[in-house]
């Protein structure tokens, strides 16, 4: 360990440190502590996180609405609310909407707030860049909603397979502005998967071996490593596709011999692992809750661990069962349909450790104990699902239907979501320094189970009964009446759900029972500070010499460490990250216009990408820095 | 199959009631699925049950410490071997109806159709017959009807749940599929790959008829176009070749477009706007006068091509289209 005069580092590099204001191209370092600028200029990952999760949870209702237009166009036949058009960009906008702008910074602000309290860091490996991550999320979402008031909303559905996107057939600016968004929202996502590897590879605790470390973090490394690689191929599709749009390249205009099924490939190869991208936190999460409210160790970790590795990689085999129907040739089906089925087996095998952890445990019924109970049952529904549509010539009959609708909600609500809400009910007193309320998270919790099961359970039959998906409307003669006007019913149900959870949030952040540094009697390092946790997290870094850690502590009585007297160096705020965002922002908005106008719109792009360019200047000039903080002095909470 | 009707599972796109050998080749695999998932509800599901409640923290015990267990490794090898021989129940029956799906029996009677998915409807072409129709498709029972799928502008899928699974339509390249059908009768087909303003109303149908019916059906789809017999149809007949035909195509007249469907018997027919109205007087002149709030985003947009009729020259328009039996 560090001997008293050293300077203990926490990402970024160590810095001499001196009393002289640190100088940037625009004069000295930010330094407010509190207000609007502290926050903007921010590079602690647990204000990050926090940023982070409220975005996500706004656009999370954002998304939610749009699916209850969804619904309600869809409640009977022959409805004329949302017609053709509109519709379309409806659905489009809300699954991109829930994918990208909900469900992954949702898991990103656990990454941010959790991860680096798991291991025992300070901070990231690069707060800056952890910073500019958010802030160009915020710039590509922000970029995606613009559309709606500028002559219409992306309408190619999520997968935007073209030529439906193609400037032939879409010629309006609908997926300009779908292109430009996740182009944005892609640089966030490999700027943070690049960070949170090299923070959970470089910066664990002392003695914190790879098969020490929480599945949490396990989960989150993994998923890191997923976007690392998955989303080079989608950029690349996105690249293409704004070519064909911008500049007339034909790389999918059959006219000129384009090929739109190139674009299916390239974007089911990060489609696919995207899936597992959203799932895997997730399991990760409830790896955490079961152990502590089961008051047992996880069920056959060193499994969990490598089975959450497998699906991973297992993720990049099967991207073509997304395209069973699109003509590859038997063997080619036969071959991604073999490959499918066999993630059932690390799947299953999850989900048997979890049930092994709960067995012979002394399980709490909290609600979060109630998420992560209710992630394990929904998620095995669509992993039941899951390996009816593995078998492709099954499949043949149910892609593009409900049933795959069906199929992937319980997923991705009943699985990804389940687990995120409890992420959120148990890392809640960490975070805000109060608990939640038990009586209404539970209220919540069965509107929510019970809201969801209505809507998206009868989705099964409408699809085997042959209701394809994304269509607008349907003819009364068709048999689907009583069941989608059931799925509407409950739609709002599950609304409900989500609204009491985000009553319970508000209400409990502000009159909260006061939760203290341990509410749940945990097992990992996040326990065993504050709540909230102070600027610099750890006042010593522990050493760490068991998987759980903290929980093996307690028990044997060495819990307590005091401060060694060191001070701590943190990095400081940085107003260059959010500059090059809003850089990014112009020069996105630029892009989208570029065909209409170049006098216009030429001069737009290239100011974005000059303040861009300036403020990465500044970002390497400026330097890391640091200061110095004296754990005696600093009032611990920075929130 | 009443616990199946009780549940709206029996309707016109049902993929239970199936009459085609590969719409039944793939409700076995469907059921296979069913049958391990069922298993595996009953035993995970019921493990899982049990735990909940067995391992229950009784009142007042909610911090007590139970043994500190790791895992088994015998229980995992076992549950691991155990899941990979469950998917190969699966996998052995999925395989064989991947094969049946590939190729049609070599001793079953055959013809071959072409189907061509347009913004928002169906082209079917009997390269050996001659005839091109849209929106149904009339095939003779019994018989492998080798289909060739294409798409002239973004991709569609072709799919008649009752019969087979589907096939998507990807401009630029032909997919291949063959299905039959083992009744008589009137299938349902809907388009299923997301293609636009209308994707919801590009539906189609699938007419199987025993082989005298069959043989009949295509004689007279052989045929030229009926000739106009009245005033009105001689009028009608007129006012179509002056712009109708650019779009549109007649056999036996001066009518050759080819963005729109042939309607050289659409008299015959029993839906419009593909299976989105019934084909009648009325719905008809709605068609005519209305394309585009009869069916959004469609290419039918007269405004554009300066088309205004009078009330007379639709009636007669309508009569004349009426007699393409």
């Amino acid at each position: 360990m560090a001997t008293s005069t050293e300077v203990i580092s926490t990402g970024g590099h160590a810095h001499t440190h001196s009393d002289a204001p640190e100088m940037g191209m625009l004069g000295p370092r930010p330094s407010a502590k509190t207000g609007v600028w502290s926050w903007l200029t921010t590079t602690d990952h647990k204000r990050i996180g926090v940023m982070y999760g409220i975005s996500a949870l706004l656009f999370l209702v954002l998304g939610g609405l749009e699916a209850l237009m969804v619904r309600i166009q869809l409640a009977v036949p022959n409805n004329d609310m949302l017609v053709g058009d509109m519709f379309n960009q409806m659905f489009t906008m809300h699954g991109t909407t829930m994918i990208f702008l909900a469900v992954m910074p949702l898991i990103a602000a656990f990454f941010n707030f959790v991860v680096p309290l798991q291991i025992g860091a300070r901070d990231v490996a690069f707060p800056r860049l952890n910073a500019f991550s958010l802030w160009v999320f915020v710039a590509g979402a922000v970029l995606i909603n613009v559309s709606w008031f500028a002559g219409g909303a992306p309408n190619g559905a999520w997968v935007g397979y073209p030529p439906i996107t193609g400037p032939q057939y879409n010629p309006g600016h609908n997926s300009d502005f779908w292109v430009m968004g996740l182009m944005l929202l892609g640089v966030a996502s490999v700027a943070a998967s690049l960070n949170f590897f090299t923070t959970i590879i470089n910066m664990r605790a002392p003695g914190l071996t790879l098969m020490r470390m929480p599945v949490f973090v396990w989960m989150t490394l993994v998923t890191n490593v997923l976007i690392l690689l998955a989303f080079p191929p989608i950029t690349i599709a996105l690249a293409q596709l704004m070519m064909d749009r911008m500049f007339g390249a034909n790389f999918f205009n059959v006219a000129k011999g384009g090929m739109p099924i190139m674009w299916q490939h390239w974007f089911w190869v990060f489609g696919h692992p995207e899936v597992y991208i959203l799932i895997l936190p997730g399991m990760g999460i409830v790896s955490e809750i079961l152990p502590t409210f089961s008051r047992k160790p996880l069920f056959g970790y060193p499994l969990i661990v490598f089975s959450g590795a497998f699906i991973g990689f297992m993720g990049f085999t099967v991207w073509s069962h997304h395209m069973f129907t699109s003509g590859m040739g038997v063997i080619a089906v036969l071959a991604f349909s073999v490959t499918t089925s066999i993630i059932a087996v690390p799947t299953g095998v999850k989900i048997f450790n979890w049930i092994g952890t709960m067995w012979g445990g002394n399980l709490r019924m909290t609600t979060p104990m109630l998420y992560a109970l209710s992630f394990i049952a929904m998620f095995t529904v669509g992993g039941f699902s899951g390996i009816m549509h593995s078998a492709a010539a099954a499949d043949m009959q149910q892609h593009d239907t409900y049933f795959i609708v069906a199929h992937f909600h319980y997923v991705l609500i009943g699985g990804a979501i389940s687990a995120l809400f409890g992420g959120i009910a148990y890392w809640f007193p960490k975070i805000t320094g109060r608990l939640m309320d038990e009586k209404l998270g539970k209220f919540a919790f069965w509107v929510f189970l019970i809201g969801f099961n209505m809507t998206f359970f009868p989705m099964h039959i409408l699809g085997l009964n042959g209701m394809p998906r994304r269509i607008y409307t349907y003819h009364a003669d068709m048999g689907w009446n009583f069941w989608n006007l059931f799925c509407t019913v409950g739609a709002f149900v599950l609304a409900f759900g989500i609204l009491f959870f985000f009553i319970n949030m508000v209400h409990s952040f502000r009159n909260g029972e006061i939760a203290g540094d341990d509410p749940w009697d945990g097992r990992t390092l996040e326990w065993s500070i504050p709540s909230p946790p102070p600027v610099y997290n750890f006042a010593v870094i522990p050493e760490v010499t068991h998987l759980d850690d903290f929980w093996h502590k307690k028990q044997t009585g060495k819990a307590n460490i005091p401060w060694d007297g060191k001070l701590i160096h943190m990095p400081l705020s940085s107003y260059y990250p959010l500059i090059v965002g809003v850089g990014m922002f112009i020069f996105g908005m630029g892009m989208i216009y570029i065909k209409d106008s170049v006098m216009f719109a030429l001069p737009v792009a290239l100011g974005g990408f000059g303040l861009m360019t300036f403020a990465i200047f500044g970002w390497a000039l400026e330097g890391p820095g640091g200061e110095m903080l004296d754990p005696t002095k600093e009032s611990g909470a920075h929130n | 199959m009443y616990p199946l009707n009780a549940l709206a599972l029996m309707d016109a796109q049902s993929t239970f009631d199936v009459k085609g050998t590969i719409g039944q080749e793939q409700l076995t695999v469907f059921w296979f699925t069913v049958g391990v998932s069922a298993f595996l509800l009953l035993t995970v599901g019921g493990v899982f049950f049990y735990a909940l409640f067995r391992f229950r923290a009784k009142p007042g015990q909610d911090f007590a410490v139970p043994e500190q267990t790791h895992g088994s490794a015998k229980v995992e090898i076992a549950l691991i071997i155990a899941s990979c021989l469950l998917l190969l129940v699966i996998a052995v029956p999925n395989a064989k109806a991947l094969f049946v799906m590939d190729k049609p029996p070599e001793d079953k009677p055959a013809m071959k159709v072409i189907a061509i998915g347009h913004q928002w409807w169906w082209e079917f072409q009997y390269p050996d017959l001659g005839i091109t129709t849209a929106n149904e498709l009339h095939i003779p029972t019994n018989t492998a009807v080798k289909v060739d799928i294409k798409a002239v502008d973004v991709i569609h899928s072709f799919w008649v749940p009752r019969l087979a699974g589907k096939m998507d339509a990807v401009p630029g390249q032909i997919n291949q599929m063959w299905l039959d059908a083992k009744e008589p009768g009137k299938y349902n087909g809907q388009c299923t790959e997301f293609c636009g303003d209308s994707h919801a109303q590009m539906r189609f149908l699938v007419f199987a008829h025993d082989k005298a019916d069959f043989d009949k059906w295509t004689k007279s789809e052989k045929a030229d176009a009926a000739k106009p017999d009245t005033v009105a149809q001689v009028n009608g007949e007129k006012v179509f070749m002056q712009g109708c035909n650019s779009c549109h195509a007649i056999k036996g007249t001066n009518a050759m477009g080819i963005i729109g469907p042939n309607l050289t018997h659409f008299g015959s027919r029993t839906s419009l706007g593909a299976v989105m109205y019934e084909n009648n007087t009325d719905n008809l002149k709605n068609w005519i006068k209305f394309p585009q709030q009869m069916k959004p985003g469609n290419l039918m947009k007269l405004e554009q091509a300066n088309i205004v009729l009078s009330d007379r020259d639709l009636a007669d328009l309508v009569a004349y289209l009426q007699n393409l039996k």
